[in-house]
Order: C-alpha cells, then structure tokens, then sequence
C-alpha cells in the first residue's frame, strides 16, 4: 500500500504542477493560438443574460453552443456582431466590443415581444389610471364621482373600492389628488356644487381610512405634502409661509416657517430655501437645525431673485430644485443643469441616476461618482440626453433593474435600453387610451393602462419576471459595467442644455 | 533520548521555545484566514488566484485520499472474516505453518485472496527474519479502562466484549483506572463489575487514582498512567515480563469486537519492531449510531474514514483514540504524560522521541466501536461534539513539545524531523483553515470585486472552473456516502430502508459541519494556545437511549 501510496503521490503532484498554471492562465483568457506568432493569445469574452432567459446566440455568424444566460469565451479581441433570437420575441442584434482579458457584460438584455399580451385587471371601462408615488398601489378612476375611484393593489393583483359602501362622500366628484413618496396615505380634493372637501384617507386591503380634514386645509392649495411614515404632518405652502397641520391632533401652525421660496422634506426634516436664498434644514418643532447654504450672494447666482422651487432632498445631502419654468438645479456642480422645461424627474437609489424628461427628450444625470476635470477643477456630475425625438413626453418610469427607460409619448409607449454598447435601442410598445397616464411597477415587471378604444384596465408585462435563471455570479452594480452611457459621462464633451 | 515530554514548569531558553511554537500555529491559521480576507477585499484579482491554485489542490488531495479510502476499505473488509486466532497459532509453528500456507491453493473471492496473500508474506518475511518472538500463550493483554464520570452501562458492555472474544481471556488482565473523584455509585458499579468478571479474565482489578498528585492534570493520561505503573508492579509481582504483555488504554464506552484481540496478537507477533510500535486499529462510532443526529454521524464516520486514509502511510501514522503498544515501550517512555489532555497522541509523540524516531504505528486492519456523542438534547449534543472537537484538536499541544525535542535531538535525521514537523504542523494548521476556504473565503473575491475585477476574464472563468472542480470532488462525497453505509453496523433489521437513506442525506450537511464543528473548534483550540489559555480535561457525556 505504501509502495502505491508513494507512486500516487508523485502522479498527483505532477498533475497538480502542470494543470495549476494551465488552470490559471486559462482563467486569464489564454488560449493555445497556433496561428499567432507566440502560439497563444490572450482573449476576451462577453456574457449574455436575457430577460426572459433561452435566447439562441449568435457571434460573428456562430452559433453559441449555449443559450442565455452564457458566456462566449476564447474571443479575441475586436468588434462582434451579435444576434439573440428567441420565439415568439424580435431578435435582438448589436456590435459588441470585446477587449484582452476583459469581460464585455451585457446582462440584462430585455428582449421585446413580437406581439406584447395584456390581460384585464378589472371589469368596466375607466377614465384614467392615477399613479401614486407609493410602490404598491394606483388608482383608476370612472366617470368622476369619488365612488367610481379604485384602488389597485398591483402585487396581489386586488382592486377595491376608495369609499366604502356607507361613505357619506359619494356622489362627490373627483377634483385633485395628493400622494408621497413610499407613503401609502393620499389626501383627495373633492366638490359637490361648491362644497368643496378635502379627505385624508390611509389606504389598506379592502378598508381605507378616510378623515376630511377640509377644516385644516382652509384654502385651496396647490400642493399639499408630507413624508412617508409622518402622514398625520401635512405642509402646505402658500405666498411664501408654510403652513402645518397635525392630522392627528388637528393643530394648525399657520406660520411655521414665513419667507420661503421652496421646501422639500426627508423623514421628519423640512428643507427650506427661504426668500434670501439662503437654505436651512428645520425640525418638528420648526426649529432650524441646520443652515445648509448661508451666502445670500450665491444663492442669489444660483435660484434669482423672484421664482420659487419645489425641492426634492433625495438623500442628507443631495438636493434638487424644480422651478417654476421647469428648471433643474442642485445643490452639485455646476448647479443649473436643465434651464427650463423639465417635466418630471425619477430617482433610481441604488445606482445614484436621475431619469429627467422634457417634452421632447430624456435624459439621465448620474450623481454615483465625483467626476473631476483634467486640471483638478470639479466638474460635477454629468447629464447625457439618451432620447432627443419625442413629441409630448409625459411619463418616464425606470424598468429592468436600471437598465431601460420605459415612457409615454402621447398615447404611445416605448422603451429605451439604456445599458448598451451602441446606440441606444428605443422599441415601440403599443399606443393607449389617448390622454390617460400609466403605471410601471419595477417589482411585478408590469405596465398598467388603459387600453385603446374602450379604456379597459389592462397590465402587459414588459420584464418577465418568471423564468429567470440566476447567474452564478454576484449582481453586476452599473458603477461595475462601461456601457455606452458609461463612455459618454467620462467622454470630455461638454453638453448644453 | 532523554526528554521531559511536557510544556510545563519550563525555564529559560525552553519556555519561551515552547511559548514560540505554541503560538505559531494559532498565528499562523489567523494569518491566513485574515490575509485572505483582507487580500480578498483589497486586491481580489490576487485572492482569486490563490483560491484557485487552493481548490485545485484541495480536489487533488480529496481524490488522492478517496483513493486510499476506497483501497483501506477494501482492505478492511478484506480481513473481515478472517479467523486471527488461527493464524496466531499457526506463528507457534512457523516453519510448518508456512509449509502448509505455500500449499494452499489460491481460491475464493478477490478480498479472500489479497487477506490469504498478504498474510502468506508477512509470514514469510518473520521466518526470514528468524529473530526470537514470543508463543502465543506467553502473550498478555492488558487492558486498562480509564473511568470518571462513566455509568455502568457505558463501561459494561465493553467488558462483556472482552471476555467473548476469541483470544482467551485468561490471559487478559482488566484494570478499571477509577478517577478517585468518581461518584460512589460510580465506584460501587466497578466494584460489581469487577466482582461479576473477574473470574472470567487472568485477573481483574481496580485502581483508584488519587486526587491532587504533584504534577498531575485532571487528565486521562494521568489515570491511565497511575493505573499503568500498578500494573507494572503487578506483572512484576506475576513474573510475567513486559516483552510479552501487549497494553491498550481504551475509552470506557470501546466495544471490541471477537476478532479484536487474535488481530492485535497477530499484528504484535508478526511487527519485527513490536517493543517499538504502537498498534492502530479502526475506530468507529457504532455503539450506538442509529440514536446519533446526523451531525454527529458525519464528523465521527469522518473520523473514522481519515483513520482509514491514514492506515494506509504507516510511516506518518500517529496514534488516536483507543489503540495498543507494547508494555516494554510504554514502561521505556514513562507512560502517557500526565499533564497532557492529547494523551492518545502524545503517547506516540513522546516514544517517538524517546526512541530517537525508530518508533512507527502499525495499522490494523480491524475496527473497534465506542460511542457516538449524543446528549440528551439536540442542542447539548451539539454543544458537545463542539467540546469534543475541540478537545481533539488540543492535540496541538504536541506541537510545542515535539518541536522542541526535534531541536535537541541529534540522533533523529534532519530529513525526518522536517517531514514529520511538517506534518504535524500541516495536519493543524489545513484543520482550521481549508473549512473556511471552501465555504466562506472562496466567495469572497466575487463579492468584493471591484470594476477592474468584474470586468475581467478571470471573474468570469472563476465560477467555471470552481464548478467543475467542485462537481469532481462530489465523486469524493458519493464515496463517502457509500462507505458510511457500509461502515454501520450490520444491524437487527429494525432499521428502515428509509432510515438509511436519512444516513446518506446526512453528508448533505457536511459544508455545515465542517466549518463549526470541526474549522471552528480546532480554531478554538489553537487560539487558547496560541493565548496560553490552556485547557484542561472535559469528559465527553455519552448517553445511552
């Protein structure tokens, strides 16, 4: 035994010398190349994954013995026509680079549907879809009375009524709504006649809770706000004095902060930029806790003289302004990044990139890096424009994780790939219900809409969330990936806006 | 050589060598563990590497030691049927024996055929050899039985096995080395132990070891040796020489099965070394394995399967748990140390230096069974097998020792002081670390990978390859399953089939176990070590259900 035990360990160890180093660099990318002139080279790959998953693959013409998710490896290094084909969705063709000993990652391939298949949510037709700033419901509504308003509950696929069955606010019309972020509380205006009322109503399965409040609120505001988990605070602002109410308690702070130009709020702090254009963080208690910005002088340079902003305070120390004229500061170099005409903006957490539509195009800012000029000077973060041919952009959502843009021009739907590395490739969905607005849930992978001629309460998935095979690879953050959007945020291309 | 077997009471240039090498292993297990965290995390690319050329290496030794199982088994199970007691006398009358053995013809099934032909050339070479040995019938076993906390119930039924085996048991000699602080219901159950069985053996007796000696641990080592030297005076007393008494220190829950003792008299008679070699057989769990929880079952067949492994390189093989050597050799070395809780390792260590490195374990290929841990609860068997593990890998505590022998020593060659040093030194340092490779480090560079890393080949080539190596190494696993099966007891059919499979899933929860019942444990260990927190004996609690 011992004789075979030596003879053994002699044979192992002379594998283990020669296959640990073949091993290793075969993980580099080394291939064995009788054709070039060392006799091997070093190569690149690209890995492919799909939504949804199987696609065939095609490389320079080849057939990939594997399906997506797959990783074609032994490439060398060059340009790569790509093609992904799977029944029953339209192929899918770009020209991938492929660098030495690098990975070219495209792994969230959405692939578009040759004939999207929607399905009816609820019985009747509807006026229009109403999205909430909470991910977790919506509201259609009918004809216009408050009773014809539902609540959708997109993930468990339920829908109830806003009122219940012995509201005393039936038959009162529908005039204007006010939602949260996160927050699952809307405030409704309604009439009857000139009765005008404001409710207060906490949405849960199949029960809301509903308060009016008319008698707090007093005037007709044009905004009425609060922060999720502090839905009993409403702030209102009207000619420059913000005005709380204790829902609760039903307390009234009608000057609870005087001189303001703008607020926004972040859990129980009010951010206000006041009429000097100075910027101060203030508490519960309409303390000021903080001052954020003290020179009048700057922010005089930076937010004029007469126009107010609605800011939005995106994290401690990242803040946004919308003016009036839809223009789009923040509190990061070089402040003033859309001079007007913005008409809506959606942040995306976990890669720090702000998704900004106008009526004709979209763009995207990434505030996940500092990016510094050549000569040391910050250069602040960078906003590229993904989409230019719009006509009446009304809605933007992010979908797939961050790497589509789903819109609405109009009644008609599309869908931006934002993660390429090409041309960014724009697919028409369908066209809906003219001058009804949609809802896009990242979490079910579903658009909700009303469709065309009838108005019917329709959902389409546009990320299949079934079927997915995981990677074994750890998820890919987009500050990890060099895309085209990558290349042209670091490219020294200074855009106007 | 001359050497004081112990860490403690040193002075001078020999304690801070010993507090040198106590501390290198715990540092050095640290220092990887942590480098490689840390490298993960800093330089990933590098880490990844590492972990390949670690996994490539771990998957070749798994299957070089898969190999050797496979063979040790089926060795093992080669000499599962042999009659030992009829080869014992046959040595009485070797010429004549192997006269008849060249006559026999080759016949019967593959495994009867390697046992007859191995046996034929170990026969063969002890005529050759012609040096004097001593009759069957002048052997004796001495059987010592170290007991503290142990009922009857756990000591009894090895006692019974004894006296049914085939090597008469009147020329055995049981001594039940009782702790003088066992309880005194403890003490009566020897005494009606002793008083049922005596007859049955040459003698039998019990030997209280006292209290608070000078010098002593709360160690087994320590009660087995008081018990050693009474014996000692006993033989003497008897006439009887040492040369012929063949000594084992069993666990008190060791159950031997009939062949044990004819196997061990063979391997002793045959062993042209025996006054220098301690004899090793298989140990395994099987007293009670049907009420163990399957974490106990893996780690204690993973036990027995690395003895096996073991089994086949005589000339690295260390002795552990219950085994045999020769009274002479243990007389020469001074018994077991007494301040020692690795007693069953340290002994070997201790003639090994003693004898200048002319001192080697014989393997046996014959098993003997004790208990499983099993606690009353789930959670307190856990709890235990963690203390036991740990208590294993107090063995540790021979590194100090052995490494400053090795310093001392001139006559032990340069060559075998390294192979052997490595070895020990290896054997502890891949205990605590490989574990935490396999399962926790080898994730890591992926889970840190910054842009550079992400982006490159190597990335995306670590899951391929680590996949493939770890899909071969399952090869390993289904073996070990096999071989478990086959390793419990051929039982009274009242377990299902269904139980048995519940027996293989159990490997299932091997990633578990051998992070923290056996990486972490031994870690433990080390870093007492390492600190000179040191450990003292903890009775492993066996229950029988």
């Amino acid at each position: 035994m011992q004789f075979f035990r030596k003879i053994f360990f002699y044979i192992f160890t002379a594998i283990y010398v020669i296959t640990c180093p073949l091993l290793i660099l075969y993980a580099f990318g080394y291939i064995y190349n009788p054709e070039a002139q060392e006799g091997y080279s070093k190569t690149g790959l690209i890995y492919l994954a799909t939504d949804p998953a199987g696609a065939t693959i095609y490389v320079d013409g080849k057939l990939n013995k594997e399906n997506t998710p797959s990783i074609v490896r032994n490439l060398l290094p060059g340009e790569y026509p790509v093609k992904l084909e799977l029944e029953g969705y339209r192929p899918w063709v770009q020209t991938i680079p492929v660098a030495i000993g690098k990975a070219t990652v495209l792994d969230q391939v959405l692939l578009i549907p040759v004939k999207w298949e929607s399905s009816r949510m609820l019985p009747g037709d509807f006026a229009d879809v109403m999205p909430l700033q909470d991910d977790g419901f919506f509201l259609v509504h009918g004809k216009g009375a408050l009773e014809d308003i539902h609540v959708c509950d997109y993930s468990q696929e339920k829908a109830w009524s806003l009122l219940g069955e012995d509201s005393p606010f039936k038959g009162f019309q529908f005039v204007n709504l006010f939602s949260a972020e996160d927050s699952s509380m809307i405030v409704v205006q309604v009439k009857t006649g000139e009765d005008i009322k404001f409710l207060w109503i906490q949405i849960e399965e199949s029960n809301n809770t509903v308060k009016d409040i008319t008698a707090l609120v007093q005037d007709k505001p044009r905004d009425i706000r609060w922060s999720a988990g502090q839905e009993d605070a409403l702030f209102i602002l009207r000619e420059g004095v913000l005005k709380k109410i204790d829902v609760d308690t039903g307390a009234i702070f009608p000057e609870y902060v005087t001189g303001v130009k703008g607020y926004g709020l972040l859990e129980s702090e009010v951010y206000v930029l006041k009429d000097d254009n100075t910027i101060v963080a203030v508490n519960g208690s309409g303390k000021v806790t903080r001052t954020l910005l003290d020179d009048s002088e700057v922010g005089l340079s930076v937010f004029g003289q007469q126009e107010t902003f609605d800011i939005k305070v995106l994290s401690q120390d990242l803040m946004l302004f919308l003016g009036e004229k839809g223009e789009l500061l923040a509190n990061r170099l070089p402040y003033r990044f859309v001079a007007q005409g913005v008409k809506g903006v959606s942040f995306y957490r976990s890669s720090n990139q702000l998704l900004i539509w106008q009526k004709n195009r979209i763009g995207i800012l990434d505030f996940s890096a500092e990016k510094t000029g050549d000569v040391g000077f910050e250069k602040g973060p960078k906003l590229i424009w993904v989409y230019s041919n719009g006509k009446d952009i009304e809605q933007c959502f992010w979908a797939d994780k961050g790497s589509h843009v789903l819109f609405r021009d109009g009644a008609k739907i599309s869908l931006l790939a934002i993660e390429s590395y090409g041309e960014f490739i724009l697919d028409e969905v369908f066209e809906i219900k003219h001058k009804t607005s949609v809802y896009y849930s990242d979490e079910t992978g579903k658009m909700y809409f009303l469709d065309l001629p009838q108005g019917m309460l329709r959902s389409v998935e546009i990320v299949p969330k079934k079927g997915l095979i995981e990677t074994p690879f750890p998820e890919i953050t987009e500050d990890k990936k060099k895309t085209k959007l990558e290349e042209l945020w670091n490219s020294d291309s200074l855009e106007t806006n | 050589m001359e050497f004081r077997f112990t860490g403690n009471k040193l002075t001078g240039k020999d304690a801070k060598l010993q507090r040198l090498f106590e501390i290198a292993p715990g540092a050095t297990s640290w220092i990887i563990i942590i480098g490689m965290i840390v490298l993960a995390f800093v330089h990933p690319l590098t880490a990844a590497v590492i972990i390949i050329a670690f996994y490539l290496y771990w998957l070749l030794r798994l299957l070089y030691m898969t190999l050797f199982l496979i063979l040790s088994y089926f060795r093992l199970s080669a000499e599962e049927n042999t009659n030992w007691m009829e080869r014992v006398r046959g040595l009485d009358r070797i010429e004549e024996y192997l006269d008849e053995l060249n006559k026999t013809p080759l016949e019967g099934d593959l495994k009867k055929r390697i046992s007859f032909l191995a046996h034929r050339k170990e026969v063969q070479k002890l005529a050759l050899a012609g040096a004097d040995r001593p009759s069957s019938n002048d052997i004796y076993q001495l059987v010592i039985i170290p007991v503290a906390k142990e009922t009857k119930d756990v000591f009894e039924p090895g006692i019974k096995s004894l006296e049914e085996g085939t090597f008469p048991a009147k020329q055995m000699v049981v001594i039940l080395a009782l702790e003088e602080r066992a309880s005194d219901q403890i003490k009566q159950d020897t005494e009606e132990t002793v008083n049922t069985y005596k007859d049955k053996f040459f003698d039998m007796f019990i030997v209280i070891h006292p209290d608070g000696i000078i010098g002593e641990a709360k160690a087994k080592g320590a009660n087995a040796t008081f018990a050693a030297k009474k014996a000692a005076e006993y033989l003497k007393e008897k006439k009887i020489p040492f040369e012929t008494v063949i000594s084992s220190c069993f666990d008190s829950d060791t159950i031997v099965t009939t062949q044990y003792f004819a196997s061990l008299t063979y391997y002793f008679l045959v062993c042209p070394y025996r006054q220098r070699a301690s004899f090793q057989p298989v140990p395994v769990y099987n007293n009670n394995i049907w009420d163990a929880p399957g974490i106990t079952r893996v780690l204690e067949t993973g036990s027995s399967f690395f003895q096996l492994i073991e089994s086949t390189n005589p000339e690295k093989l260390v002795t552990f748990s219950s085994h045999s050597m020769s009274f002479k050799a243990l007389v020469d070395v001074d018994y077991w140390p007494v301040d020692m809780i690795s007693d069953d390792s340290a002994i070997f260590w201790k003639s090994f230096i003693h004898f200048d490195g002319k001192y080697r374990v014989v393997p046996m290929y014959a098993t003997l069974s004790m208990d499983a841990v099993v606690a009353e609860t789930w959670w307190q068997t856990v709890k235990n097998v963690y203390k036991q593990k740990r208590r294993w890998a107090w063995g540790v505590e021979n590194f100090p020792i052995v490494m400053r022998a090795f310093l001392e020593n001139r006559k032990i060659p340069f060559f075998l002081k390294v192979k052997t040093g490595y070895k020990l030194f290896e054997g502890h340092i891949s205990w605590t670390t490989w574990a935490f490779m396999l399962t926790i480090i080898g994730w890591l560079p992926a889970i840190f990978a910054g842009r550079d890393y992400s982006q490159s080949v190597f990335y995306y080539s670590v899951p391929r390859i680590t996949g493939t190596i770890f899909h071969l190494a399952s090869f390993s696993l289904i073996t070990s399953i096999v071989l478990s099966l086959c390793l419990l007891p051929k039982n009274k059919g009242r377990h299902s089939i269904l139980k048995r499979i519940g027996f293989a899933m159990q490997w299932l929860l091997v990633p578990l176990t051998i992070v923290f019942l056996s990486a972490v444990p031994a870690l433990d260990a080390q870093t007492r070590l390492m600190l000179g927190k040191y450990m003292t004996f903890w009775v492993t609690d066996k229950v029988k259900k």
